[in-house]
């Protein structure tokens, strides 16, 4: 199904559907920003809110994608700014907890989420819009709101990390 | 490291699909999301199973362990052989409720859920006597883990290209007839296996599966064409393509165990507290099929044997019942029970 030329404000079904193309998408990237499923899973959940609730305001559907990943984005640096002051009652055995819950096959694929994992905030955005969403610099540039020159040196260094990241392990604060 | 690669790692992340589609439709309820309680019960069930591990730890014969196992279910007495969905199902529609669809979910929670048809308000209106009646069914049962759910069923609006294409009286005459006449011209080459022949012949195909070895196939499949064909057409049924694909008997003995089997295995056992069952998952090997039971007990429990012989005797129990027996003949299985520190116990 087409919707690409139809406003949003016409079909209820339509935003239902580009919202199920881009769901596994959504919780992929709310995921590296919290690598838990009930915090990503939350993330996912306000995204989706507030784009509904403001789908009107999006004249044309093409834009749907960029719009709702700038929503999740948004949504995903809020949280962890929110949650950076929660201190868990016992670090290590959270991990554990976490850990045995997820399935074994992201065992195998651990490295480079890890290595995303371990980047500060915005080298992770930038990574991730560039290299998972490709968006474009000026894109960016929006999201994070900054000028291009700053997005573009952050993500050579973001890249240079990562590449760093994965040959070796990276430590956490 | 190139795009394409980053894409597939990252996309190698496993999603929750049933918990994420429930989240989209929270989200979309207009109802402000609910911070999830994820986090904050994590830091209470460390400290807690912590404490409830000691306190089994050191009471070797404790009375209250005693009592729940006394309560698993009919170990050694008469097993009543049971499938809650398929009695849900009937209980309701006998009483005129427009239920479309009874299944089970393991997880976040066990719960049965039961898709009613018809409009929001039909469904508000009797959605607690369908799960008063839903809930005295499990309970006759004696299942007593699975919370019941009532919802509306997922209504797919038709899309463009899948209306059907209008059909003439005469046509539908004649699509009511074809499954007849096929019956008929199989009964003649004496073929028993069972197929659908319930479909839709608006594309004028008719597909028959023959069920079977390569070489049986090989040697029905020109007699099965003619002699539908001749049945046809002496019927003056025409413009029809006969189209006979091959079905290895393994696989519809495979589709048979899960579809069939398995669930009614899980249903059980997943459905009583007293199997103190965790998960229940099957593996397809070559000539048989693996069931891998997890029970909450550690294997160092002295209970654990014992509860594990009443799983695996139930086990056997449904799956050399008269319903799966010619299945399980065919294709036999291997019950592997563990306990929750992956110990095998039985």
């Amino acid at each position: 199904m087409d919707h690409s030329k139809k406003p949003m404000k016409e079909n209820n079904y339509a935003f239902q559907d580009l919202i199920h193309q881009e769901k596994n998408k959504l919780y992929r990237m709310a995921y590296l920003y919290v690598k838990n499923e009930n915090d990503a899973l939350d993330i996912v959940q306000e995204t989706i809110y507030k784009a509904y609730r403001s789908k009107d305001k999006l004249k044309n559907t093409e834009y749907f994608s960029t719009w709702l990943t700038r929503i999740l984005i948004n949504n995903a640096l809020n949280f962890i700014k929110k949650n950076r002051n929660v201190v868990p009652f016992d670090e290590k055995e959270m991990e554990k907890f976490q850990e045995s819950s997820e399935h074994t096959s992201i065992e195998n694929h651990i490295d480079l989420v890890d290595a995303i994992d371990c980047l500060d905030e915005t080298y992770k955005t930038v990574i991730i819009l560039r290299y998972y969403k490709d968006f474009t610099i000026k894109q960016i540039a929006e999201v994070l709101n900054c000028p291009e020159g700053t997005v573009k040196t952050n993500l050579h260094r973001a890249t240079n990390q990562l590449r760093s990241n994965l040959r070796e392990d990276c430590f956490y604060e | 490291m190139n795009n394409s690669e980053f894409k597939k790692e990252v996309d190698s992340i496993k999603v929750p699909e049933e918990r994420l589609d429930m989240t989209i439709k929270t989200a979309m309820k207009d109802e402000k999301p609910k911070r999830s309680l994820g986090k904050k019960i994590i830091y209470f069930t460390s400290a807690a199973t912590l404490f409830v591990g000691l306190l089994f730890g050191s009471a070797v014969a404790s009375p209250a362990w005693a009592d729940t196992l006394s309560k698993i279910p009919l170990l050694g007495s008469v097993f009543e052989l049971g499938e809650p969905g398929q009695d849900i199902l009937s209980a309701l529609n006998e009483q005129g409720y427009n239920v479309k669809d009874v299944s089970y979910r393991y997880q976040p929670e066990r719960a049965v859920e039961i898709r009613v048809g018809g409009s929001e308000a039909y469904i508000a209106e009797v959605q607690d006597e369908v799960k008063n009646i839903a809930e005295k069914v499990l309970e006759t049962k004696h299942y007593d883990t699975y919370s019941v759910k009532v919802m509306e069923t997922w209504d797919v609006a038709p899309e463009e290209g899948d209306k059907p294409k209008p059909v003439s009286e005469e046509e539908k005459q004649e699509q009511l007839v074809i499954p007849l006449k096929v019956m008929e011209a199989m009964n003649k080459i004496d073929y028993k296996h069972e197929f659908s022949l319930m479909r839709n012949y608006s594309s004028k195909t008719i597909e028959i599966p023959i069920e079977g070895s390569e070489e049986y196939y090989n040697k029905m499949k020109d007699i099965v064409k003619s002699t539908v064909n001749d049945e046809l057409q002496a019927s003056n049924i025409k413009g029809y393509t006969v189209n006979v694909s091959h079905q290895p008997t393994k696989k519809v003995i495979q589709e048979k165990w899960k579809l069939d089997l398995m669930p009614v295995v899980t249903q059980e056992l997943m459905g009583k507290k007293g199997y103190h069952v965790t998960e229940v998952k099957s593996a397809m090997k070559e000539n048989r099929m693996l069931l891998k039971i997890t029970t909450s007990l550690k294997g160092s429990d002295y209970s654990a044997n014992e509860l594990a012989k009443g799983i695996e005797e139930n086990v056997n129990k449904i799956l050399n019942s008269d319903s799966f027996d010619q299945i399980t003949n065919e294709f036999p299985y291997e019950v592997n029970i563990y306990s929750k520190d992956n110990k095998k116990i039985n």
